[in-house]
């Protein structure tokens, strides 16, 4: 009997033999994470759907060069990231995306008018000085914080050295808590 | 649950992690899985039928090429033998008198100083 949940790389082995079904399963399991990923990172949920869509494709693409060494989450957010980063380039965009798309995002969530509306504010909040933080800081945060990444994977991630991740998580975790901390529970 | 909200705190502050755990992603609506299989069959259909089909065109036309070529050389029957055949022989050519021949005469006749005697 075969294993009822294969690994990563095994399904990476059978699509790269054009294995359908294993290919809709590689799907199944990863699309929200990148979609979640990818939404951080543009501020727009369309946007981030297709992006999502493009990640797969390109990992479909290149599953014949993938390198079944137990690291496919950090090579299938790299691809996430370069596409990502592709997308900013074409559309010109020097900056990330800022507060008001994630907003726009957020408006059509069944809230109630009374519900949570503190818990709303301080979403906005966070995400708009997520939004405000340098792309790289971004994506380092993003992915250790959200996608639960260690250094390492992260370095493999973004095609870099753990220190200068660890240098990244540092000043955006600085310029957070610049942001984000009341002034009375700033540290002395 | 993920570690994430027990994640300790590198910057030393703990209610900075727990307002990062609050933001939470959209769901997606609904599966990208459909878009990206049609993305990916068409991708393969792109792939190899175009690149199928334009090698079958390239090679009828090489060979089309080839035999126009040898046919016209005489190596072979064909249409490039037959215009060649009804060239030298003239017949083309015979209301003006300028068959192959009459070229061939026309440039021994003539002397260096490129007049006829």
């Amino acid at each position: 009997m075969s294993d009822p949940r294969p690994t990563d790389d095994e399904l990476m082995a059978r699509i790269a033999r054009d294995e359908e079904s294993a290919f809709r399963l590689l799907v199944d399991r990863w699309e929200r994470q990148v979609h979640a990923f990818l939404w951080r990172m543009t501020g727009c949920r369309e946007e981030a759907e297709d992006l999502t869509q493009d990640v797969f494709v390109q990992v479909h693409a290149h599953a014949g060069h993938y390198c079944p060494e137990g690291k496919f989450k950090s090579w299938l957010f790299r691809i996430a990231g370069n596409r990502v980063r592709s997308w900013a380039r074409r559309r010109k965009i020097i900056e990330w995306v800022r507060f008001d798309g994630f907003r726009h995002d957020r408006r059509d969530e069944a809230h109630g008018p009374d519900a949570g509306l503190e818990i709303d504010q301080t979403r906005e909040m966070v995400r708009s000085a997520i939004a405000e933080l340098p792309d790289r800081q971004r994506e380092a945060l993003v992915l250790q914080r959200f996608h639960e990444m260690s250094q390492q994977d992260i370095a493999a991630a973004m095609n870099t050295t753990e220190g200068a991740v660890e240098s990244l998580l540092v000043r955006a975790m600085k310029s957070l808590r610049g942001r984000l901390v009341r002034p009375g529970e700033e540290e002395s | 649950m993920t570690d994430r909200n027990r994640r300790p705190d590198a910057t030393g502050n703990q209610d900075l992690w727990d307002l990062l755990a609050r933001d939470e992603a959209p769901e997606l609506a609904t599966s990208v899985w459909p878009a990206v299989r049609n993305r990916t069959l068409a991708r393969r259909d792109t792939s190899w039928r175009p690149r199928l089909a334009y090698g079958f065109s390239g090679a009828a036309c090489a060979a089309v090429g080839l035999w126009l070529g040898l046919s016209l050389g005489g190596a072979v029957e064909g249409p490039g033998s037959y215009a060649m055949d009804t060239l030298v022989e003239g017949s083309l050519l015979d209301e003006t008198d300028w068959s192959i021949a009459g070229l061939y005469w026309a440039i021994e006749s003539t002397d260096n100083n490129g007049t006829r005697p």
